[in-house]
């Protein structure tokens, strides 16, 4: 069943490369029309305050500190977004950057250890941390620039990554390459949800006539490069027989239980 | 009197319960688009009521008289006064959220660091602040003034230096707001120089606790080294 | 190899061969000679005291003096060499400190016979003290005491202060003697890469360096001797870390008033602890003198736009004002002679306790350069080995940098001769290993040290000033500590 979700997902990989389009995302199933696909993945509050008496409206961009790809946005309205909407983009970046950072301490971790006694996979160790190490400034950038709040457990992440890519590193390269695919199949599921939302966003938009606007536009298709690249990362790690790893299903169910576990709690914390 | 404004805060707790709770949270520290600009922060009628009550503010002070005579002159009936449940704090409020939204327009940037000092609120709305109901909304609105002004200074910090810098700084505001209700001097150049001391201490401070993370940082990455090189295996 | 006949000869021999036999006219090989990189055992980057002192050593010893190794170095060695009747009034202003055991190394390697004496100074004593409180240690073998017998022959010298370009040309000089070795010196490398399996040879982890002028070496061991920047060390794939101290380091050639209160026979070295940085000076041969003075970016920016007799006026003050004048004198754009005149009047000093009197200082050797810490978290890689400045970057303060690279450069030729006596591939991992683990807790210790000697200086005021004193005063009173102390800066010898 995995062999045939791996070729799924080489092959999307592949052809959402090549499209370059906003749609249609293979990957990012038929989006289904339901209410729950507004709101964020967090679990609401139980006493939601009603939107404040001006919801949002579309509204022209009419102040000078907006965006020039705003400003020259004449075809659309743009749509600005409810709080809840906010509240999503606000966690789920918080997890992308949080995420990130997890990903080069594993891989810092694990390459001292896995280049010594195989030092043929130096240049794909390399390679891989090179691209997150892109997509971890990509991430902090976007917080900083949207003001969101980071997630305060930085130094428990930090030493829980670490810690993670040194153990299964020197359990050996077998476990190293299943700790990998754990991560990055995890990381995969999120980043495709995250796509998966955004572009239903933007169906909505479009059938009201409007837009999600440059920024959020240009959100997707970011988000749609790097969730490609983590699931090349994965395919490495397979190809790099992660599945012959010992004991393969406690490794790797171990490590997307944390994974999913610290996703929960850097969406809230 | 130029209209001053104080925030009461000894540790500017970012998780306090406000009475606002999920809108106030929110929109502390949620995604701030480009494309379009922000609603409003107060809703309509009351913005309308608590312009027109702000102006009263220097005559009356931060008081239900003012918030009356602004709904006289807003021109609604005196009962209005009803929509504002916390009375004379929700004109405190108004102020405070007004100035922190304009503090983008107003900042001189004196060289590098923090842009030029902002004004207090007297004694009076410091008294009203203190009250223990208003206390979690008082802390909240530090919180997004801390919050506005270190992103006004450029501030790109995306790690747990974000939360330590706001929170010194919520300190070192409030402990300069308290301060600035005794200051005689003129044109209260005393506070001024008090803060000034208070940013240099901040920055020693960070420049030492920056030096010792780097030197620890170093010092484990050569332990681990040094026992590798003589053959450990780890 | 191609093998050309012309048409008429074919007709001719298929007359007269077997059927099977075809002729090709023309044969061509998919690798020509001018793309099969050379093969060389041991290639060097890099052409300072440490590279050089390397080759010395390898072509020196019987048992590794048969293999091939190469030195590639960007400047040409050769124009940079130091001339048999150099001037002794005039000298470089990059001079490092040789220890008894760096230079115990090069006697051994038959280099030493080749420096030029006349411009190398041996110091007997060393004055160190603090700026702020003037608690004052003085190293000498006289007053210090070994631990153990003390051993008669001891030495009385603590150093031996000698020009950079003097023990490269030293090195050069045995290097020639030696002969063996492919100097390809005035050009760079432009890429190292790995190989590719070819016919003859797999080389798919051999490094292949190709040259500025258009040459590739295969290499059974790159050695990086090339500097703090280092390329092949980029190459490996290791990571420096460490930290920069934001200081620069002031170095200049200076004329003294005389030949030293000791006296030519017994030459004095002095370092005060500034806040900002540690001042030294250094003796050379007759009244010279180099100095050697880590401050602030802003302040070495002062040094260097001041006139030669400004500069002087500041050098004589760095040893005998107090830190706040200096202070100040550091913000005046010139004119510090007269400054420094009317300052010293009202400072009282000992002046046989500081270095004597500068009077000059050398046209054009006032430079600077940036201070920094940094260690490679390994020296050594798949057919890669590091180095000298390549594997680590140490603060001046202590005189070390240099004598830990002739000790690398002597550790890997211990380690390349057992590798080729038990018939080991000299580039392999586990060749590698035993100069790793002879180098590098001991370079980092020595790293560590200077560090935390340059943090504890760097402290104005508090109650760690006056720790400080009370430690140093201890410790110039305990003579075996100092002992220990001496013998381990000189080298562990």
């Amino acid at each position: 069943m995995s062999s045939t979700i791996l070729c799924t997902r080489s092959l999307a990989c592949r052809t959402s490369r090549s499209l370059q389009q906003p749609f249609p995302d293979f990957l990012a199933l038929a989006t289904i029309s339901r209410h729950s696909r507004l709101q964020s993945t967090t679990s609401q509050p139980p006493h939601t305050p009603s939107p404040p008496p001006n919801a949002p409206k579309p509204i022209q961009p009419t102040s000078h500190k907006l965006s020039q790809d705003a400003l020259s946005q004449t075809t659309k309205p743009i749509r600005p977004l409810t709080p809840d909407q906010r509240a999503f983009l606000s966690s789920a970046l918080r997890v992308n950057q949080t995420g990130e950072l997890a990903a080069i301490l594993i891989y810092a971790a694990q390459n001292p250890v896995i280049v010594r006694s195989h030092p043929h996979l130096r240049p794909l160790m390399k390679h891989m941390y090179d691209q997150e190490a892109g997509h971890y400034k990509f991430f902090n950038e976007i917080i900083s620039k949207h003001r969101i709040r980071p997630t305060a457990m930085t130094p428990i992440w930090t030493a829980a990554a670490s810690l993670l890519g040194w153990s299964t590193a020197v359990l050996g390269r077998e476990a190293a390459m299943a700790c990998t695919e754990a991560v990055e199949t995890e990381i995969g599921t999120h980043y495709n949800e995250q796509v998966r939302v955004l572009l239903d966003w933007s169906r909505k938009c479009e059938e009201r006539g409007e837009s999600l606007g440059p920024e959020l536009d240009g959100l997707v298709g970011e988000l749609r490069r790097i969730r490609d690249e983590e699931l090349e990362h994965l395919d490495h790690a397979v190809e790099n027989d992660a599945k012959m790893a010992r004991p393969y299903e406690l490794l790797t169910e171990v490590i997307r239980g944390g994974c999913r576990g610290a996703i929960w709690v850097s969406e809230r914390v | 009197m130029a209209p001053v404004r104080l925030s009461n805060s000894l540790l500017g707790t970012f998780r306090a319960a406000s009475i606002r709770p999920a809108n106030a949270w929110r929109q502390k520290c949620l995604y701030h688009s480009y494309d379009y600009t922000e609603s409003p922060p107060f809703p309509p009628a009351e913005s309308a009521i608590l312009s027109s009550a702000y102006n009263h503010v220097p005559s009356h002070g931060f008081t239900i008289d003012a918030l009356k005579l602004g709904t006289r002159d807003a021109g609604y009936l005196d009962v209005s006064t009803n929509l504002f449940p916390r009375g004379a704090f929700d004109l405190v409020s108004y102020h405070l959220v007004t100035q922190r939204l304009a503090l983008k327009d107003n900042v001189q940037f004196p060289g590098d660091g923090e842009q030029g000092k902002r004004m207090g609120v007297g004694a009076k709305a410091l008294a009203i602040m203190a009250q223990p109901t208003y206390i979690p909304a008082s802390l909240v609105e530090l919180a997004k003034l801390a919050d506005e002004i270190w992103f006004l200074a450029g501030d790109q910090s995306v790690d747990s230096s974000w939360y330590t810098k706001r929170a010194s700084l919520s300190t070192i505001y409030s402990a300069t707001e308290v301060f600035m209700t005794q200051d005689k001097s003129a044109n209260f150049t005393e506070t001024e120089q008090f803060l000034d001391s208070r940013l240099e201490d901040l920055m020693k401070i960070g420049r030492f606790m920056g030096a010792l993370g780097e030197w620890g940082n170093y010092t484990g990455h050569s332990t681990i080294n040094v026992l590798r090189s003589k053959g450990m295996r780890i | 190899m191609p093998i050309r006949l012309s048409p008429g000869t074919s007709r001719l021999l298929s007359s007269r061969l077997p059927f099977w036999v075809t002729i090709r006219l023309y044969r061509r090989f998919a690798s020509t000679s001018v793309n099969t990189p050379e093969v060389y055992d041991v290639v060097c980057v890099g052409g300072g005291p440490a590279g050089l002192s390397l080759l010395s050593g390898l072509k020196a010893s019987s048992v590794t003096s048969s293999l091939k190794v190469a030195l590639i170095e960007g400047q040409d060695l050769l124009k940079n060499r130091l001339l048999k009747d150099a001037s002794l009034e005039s000298f470089s202003n990059r001079c490092s400190s040789l220890t008894p055991a760096s230079v115990k190394n090069l006697q051994e390697i038959g280099a030493w016979r080749h420096v030029n004496t006349a411009r190398v100074q041996p110091y007997q004593e060393m004055q160190v003290w603090d700026g702020v409180t003037d608690a004052r240690i003085s190293f000498d073998w006289g007053t210090a005491r070994s631990i153990g017998p003390r051993n008669p022959a001891q030495p009385t010298t603590i150093a031996y202060m000698i020009e950079n370009v003097n023990t490269t040309s030293m090195l050069l000089s045995r290097l020639e003697e030696l002969g063996g070795v492919d100097m390809m010196t005035g050009t760079k490398v432009s890429s190292i890469e790995l190989g590719t399996d070819g016919e003859k040879m797999d080389l798919s982890s051999w490094p292949i360096l190709t040259l500025s002028n258009g040459k590739t070496l295969a290499a059974r061991l790159v050695v990086g001797a090339d500097g703090a920047n280092s390329p092949v060390r980029t190459f490996a794939g290791i990571e420096a870390r460490g930290f920069d101290y934001n200081r620069h380091g002031v170095v200049a050639s200076l004329k003294l008033d005389g030949p030293g209160w000791g006296g030519p026979e017994h030459k004095i070295a002095y370092q005060r602890f500034l806040p900002t940085g540690p001042i030294a000076m250094l003796p050379l041969p007759g009244n010279m003198a180099t100095l050697v003075w880590s401050t602030t970016p802003e302040r070495a920016a002062v040094l260097k736009s001041l006139s030669q007799a400004d500069f002087v006026a500041m050098v004589n003050a760095g040893f005998r004002l107090s830190t706040t004048d200096l202070e100040y004198l550091h913000t005046l754009s010139s004119a510090q002679v007269d400054e420094f005149a009317w300052r010293e009047k009202h400072t009282p000093v000992n002046e046989q306790a500081i270095p004597m009197r500068v009077v000059d200082v050398q046209a054009g050797t006032v430079a600077s350069f940036p201070l920094r810490m940094r260690h490679a978290n390994t020296y050594t890689g798949e057919r890669v080995a590091l180095v000298g400045d390549a594997a680590h970057t140490i603060h001046p303060l202590a005189g070390q940098g240099l004598n830990q690279g002739q000790g690398d450069a002597a550790a890997l030729v211990r380690t390349i001769s057992h590798a080729v006596q038990t018939g080991q591939d000299i580039g392999s991992t586990l060749a590698l290993e035993s100069y790793n683990s002879e180098r590098y807790a001991e370079n980092n210790a020595m790293l560590g040290v200077c560090d935390k000697l340059h943090r504890l200086y760097s402290v104005e005021s508090g109650p760690i000033v006056g720790l400080r004193s009370l430690g140093l005063r201890a410790v110039d009173a305990m003579g075996p500590l100092k002992g220990f102390f001496m013998s381990r800066a000189a080298g562990g010898s």
